[in-house]
């Protein structure tokens, strides 16, 4: 095992790192779920009203992981989320966090061209937005 | 375990094991957090067989099966610096090639 030489991460370790030199608080070896001992306050317990796109979020993971697809699994889909970093994590809402990670799993695998997809998202935007509008 | 059927298997911890969590040099998608590595805890239930979701998390098949337990540390055993109260514990689930006797 190799003896950590640098700092902890300082957006993921414990308060006071300098009593807990764990043999792990190597920065690259920290993701989401390794974030522990921090005072986090109340936990937010209010749900949030479920949209329209986040059943169809879902149902596209779905699609993607079934047994003849098997293109974007949950395990995969948590792993992308979970090397977000913390600020970015904590940014995204439930939902868009698994629908980057999607996208990420995707890119990743080489299925889709991220540029190419947004490129396709703004212009069904727009032709939306101009059917609207007619 | 050889030939046992996932979810009938032999597992080599039961509740009230002391455990050590061990630091091993893997790297990826782990789901044993870095604060629980090196140290000892009681198990307190089996938890089953999954298949391995650290090979799950890339796309592999996850075989074979890996046995998970629920294993329970002091507070302060992870934190030497925890402010609550001193029966405080934490509940994790780890998977049994993360654990040996304590």
């Amino acid at each position: 095992m190799t003896t950590p030489t640098s700092p902890a991460n300082p957006t993921i370790s414990p308060a006071n790192p300098t009593t807990t030199p764990g043999p792990t608080t190597i920065p690259g070896r920290c993701g989401y779920h390794d974030i522990g001992g921090l005072t986090a306050g109340e936990i937010d317990a209010a749900e949030e009203p479920i949209e329209f796109w986040h059943k169809q979020n879902e149902a596209m993971r779905g699609l993607l992981g079934d047994p003849l697809r098997r293109m974007v699994t949950v395990d995969e889909m948590r792993r992308a989320f979970e090397s977000f970093g913390e600020e970015k994590y904590n940014t995204l809402s439930f939902y868009e966090r698994r629908l980057e990670a999607m996208l990420d799993i995707l890119t990743e695998k080489g299925l889709i061209d991220r540029d190419v997809f947004m490129q396709r998202v703004d212009a069904a935007l727009k032709q939306r937005a101009a059917a609207s509008g007619a | 375990m050889t030939g046992s059927p996932a979810g009938t298997a032999v597992h080599r911890f039961a509740a009230g094991d002391r455990v050590r969590v061990l630091d091993l040099p893997k790297t990826g998608h782990m789901r044993t957090p870095w604060y629980i590595r090196e140290k000892v805890g009681t198990v307190t239930e089996w938890t089953g067989k999954v298949l391995n979701p650290e090979d799950l998390a890339y796309g592999r098949c996850g075989g074979p099966a890996v046995n998970g337990y629920r294993v329970v540390f002091d507070q302060r055993h992870i934190w030497p610096d925890y402010q609550g109260p001193e029966h405080d514990k934490l509940h994790i689930e780890v998977y049994e090639h993360w654990l040996e006797k304590a």
